[in-house]
């Protein structure tokens, strides 16, 4: 991202929305019920992270580049952050022990500036593997809140879990559907990529 | 991009610059064996049936299973690889994400041949909830999990296909709207139209790239009840997914084997096939009948929703009209008059457009819910697949395998290959209308052991396969003879 006079604002934002999820009011009111804990506080940490990476990649390209080829590095610690996230027995213990708590306060948003720095860098096949890998793992997730027959998580009521399972449902169906109109009416005309060359070789990929 | 973008009719079987040439060859020929072998257990099956061999009903389901699941793959991998070797004319194409595409499917079929000769598996192609759970001993849930693990490496294989046909049309065109053509259609714009092959491709990747999406889902849904049954699946969603997957998938092998009519046929009326607004707008029409036409598999769950079904037997009228009225019209207009030159391409590709739509006749009638509520559970329903597939698809496959591996421009349908082709639609044609005939009389279908009273119609089925076998026997000859050769 190329530095705007916008940007000051837009870290404040960021600063701000952290801080504020992670105020006590703040986490009492979203860590109260699965749906928003599951469907808004930890998708908001994420996109806070995004925020902050958007701001730094231009500075940071130079550093990790060396080690970030193809976005790979930060595609693969997004993934793992989010797949430890995605455990029922995780999402507990963050309830019960701050030492989980703030370990979900900074491996989110470090997910996010990770997935920011890395998903640009990355080919076109990978980003629609992990774009329809998110869309169908939304779906076999929410069927899985929804017909566990026990409480997954100890310390949420089971109607709670029905909802998030009906929300995660909602959100691959918003997901998907905006993966294909983006593709059919937009495509690359959203892309933000500069090209070295004309070539089809993803390799020309080289900055935001 | 390097615009790569070249008259639609060039000179004939001009195969330069199709990435994973290689590939694409490898595929048809492993493909048409798979298809020969798959049409050997349908023969198997039918002598079952007919109480020429024993067959155990054990292993007449995995025959069905494994007979099904082969053709749905050959289909699809045939349909791909006509897409790929026509789409790279126009767009730039990566080929080692064919290559992976090949390898993940070949992977994949490996995993499904074990499951069902090793341990077992029997459960049909479609896989529905909760049969591959609950063999009631036949299998284990392992075997299960197998061949669901076999249809995920093919599905991720396509989608890993998808994806590059995808990057690489909307690279060229900007976006899969302009690929399809829309803004000719909602504006007329005329400004880098896109050729037929073009708005196929992009029309298929849309559509089949959501249903591989869906199919996912519901394979990673099964394979946690396979070992979490307490994690039970709504049966009803379950089905509606699998039959949205399974249908948009088996139509796609169809709608990219049709671009091989719309390349190859040209070079011999002489007659481009032009992208037209109505062109555009069938295009765009099927794209959503498509994905809303699966319903008509439904019918008789009486548990869904009404709209649904009115939708699906609505959605089943119309779909006819894009293909009918516009590819096949179309493809009259394009014949009539053209002088064209008949051999054996010539012949399976003309042969194959008239399978699609004929053979689209009797599931439209099967899709009026008061003709459904008496044939669906009938051999009516193989009648129309096995009609659009076996006269259709296939067709166009190996019409597309024959111009690959012509000899010379002058060959003209005569010996052998008249002998072939009259051999094949002989014995296709009457083994797909004996399949109509057995379900107008109520011949249940997926019965291992039949009644006396059908058995005469499988004995003439019999024949008529045996038939269709050895015509396609000599096509997968002849192609495997001359594709080392042909360049």
């Amino acid at each position: 991202m190329t530095p705007t006079r916008s940007q000051p604002i837009f870290l404040a934002v960021c600063v701000a929305g952290l801080v504020s999820l992670a105020s006590p009011l703040g986490r009492q009111f979203l860590e109260a019920s699965l749906v928003t804990h599951m469907l808004v506080q930890m998708p908001l940490l994420v996109f806070i992270g995004m925020g902050f990476g958007r701001i730094s990649s231009a500075a940071a390209a130079p550093y990790v580049a060396t080690w970030n080829r193809g976005g790979s590095t930060g595609l693969l610690l997004t993934l793992g952050v989010a797949m430890f996230w995605m455990l029922p027995r995780a999402m507990d213990a963050a309830l019960v022990d701050m030492r989980f708590e703030a370990a979900k306060f900074v491996s989110l948003p470090v997910a996010g500036v990770a997935l920011a720095w890395s998903y640009g860098q990355a080919s076109p096949i990978v980003k629609g593997v992990l774009n329809a890998h998110v869309v169908s793992a939304l779906g076999v997730m929410g069927w899985a809140y929804m017909a566990a027959p026990v409480r997954l998580c100890n310390a949420y009521l089971a109607s709670d879990q029905e909802m998030a399972g009906a929300g995660l449902l909602a959100a691959g169906a918003v997901t998907a559907a905006y993966f294909a109109m983006r593709i059919v009416f937009f495509g690359a005309t959203r892309s933000r990529y500069i090209r070295t060359s004309s070539a089809s070789d993803d390799a020309s990929i080289v900055a935001y | 991009m390097t615009d790569i973008a070249l008259d639609a009719h060039r000179a004939p079987r001009d195969t330069g610059g199709v990435p994973a040439l290689g590939g694409v060859k490898l595929t048809l020929a492993l493909s048409g064996a798979v298809i020969v072998l798959m049409m050997l257990f349908g023969l198997t099956m039918k002598l079952a049936q007919g109480g020429l061999v024993a067959v155990e009903p054990i292993y007449f389901y995995q025959v069905m299973t494994a007979h099904g699941i082969g053709m749905v793959g050959a289909a699809g991998l045939t349909g791909a690889a006509i897409m790929w070797f026509f789409l790279a004319r126009y767009v730039a194409l990566t080929g080692w994400v064919y290559n992976a595409m090949l390898g993940l499917s070949l992977a994949g079929v490996v995993c499904i041949l074990a499951s069902i000769f090793v341990w077992g598996f029997a459960g049909a192609w479609t896989f529905l909830y909760p049969l591959p759970a609950q063999s009631g001993g036949v299998w284990e849930p392992g075997a299960a999990a197998i061949y669901l693990l076999g249809l995920m490496l093919v599905g991720v294989g396509f989608l890993l296909f998808y994806l590059e046909t995808g990057r690489a049309l909307i690279q060229r065109y900007g976006s899969l709207g302009r690929a399809m053509g829309w803004p000719l259609l909602l504006t007329g714009e005329q400004d880098d139209v896109p050729p037929p092959t073009v708005v196929a491709s992009a029309v298929v990747t849309l559509f089949n790239g959501l249903g591989i999406v869906v199919g996912a889902a519901v394979i990673g849904i099964s394979l946690i009840n396979l070992y979490a049954p307490e994690f039970a699946i709504d049966a009803l969603l379950a089905k509606n997914m699998i039959y949205f997957f399974g249908h948009v998938f088996i139509n796609a092998s169809i709608y990219m084997a049709v671009i091989a009519v719309y390349e190859i046929i040209p070079q011999y009326t002489g007659r481009p096939w032009k992208t037209s607004r109505v062109f555009v707008g069938a295009w765009a029409a099927t794209l959503l009948f498509v994905l809303a036409v699966y319903p008509h598999h439904l019918l008789q769950d009486t548990v869904m929703p009404g709209w649904a079904m009115v939708v699906g037997q609505v959605v089943s009228y119309a779909s006819g009209i894009p293909l009918i009225a516009v590819t096949t019209f179309s493809l009259i207009a394009y014949l009539h008059r053209s002088g064209m030159r008949w051999d054996l391409a010539s012949a399976l590709l003309v042969t194959g457009v008239f399978g699609w739509s004929a053979g689209s006749i009797p599931a439209i009638l099967d899709s009026m819910i008061v003709v459904n509520k008496v044939m669906h559970n009938t051999l009516w329903v193989p009648g129309h697949f096995h009609f659009y597939l076996l006269i259709g698809e296939v067709a166009m496959v190996w019409g597309f395998m024959a111009w690959l591996t012509r000899e010379s421009t002058g060959e003209r349908l005569a010996g052998a290959s008249a002998t072939s082709y009259a051999i094949y639609f002989t014995g296709g044609l009457g083994f797909v209308l004996l399949f109509l005939i057995a379900g107008a009389s109520s011949v249940p279908r997926r019965w291992a052991v039949h009644e006396p009273a059908w058995i005469g119609i499988d004995h003439i089925s019999v024949v008529f396969a045996a038939l269709a076998i050895a015509g396609f026997a000599m096509f997968l000859v002849r192609f495997v003879r001359r594709a080392g050769t042909a360049p």
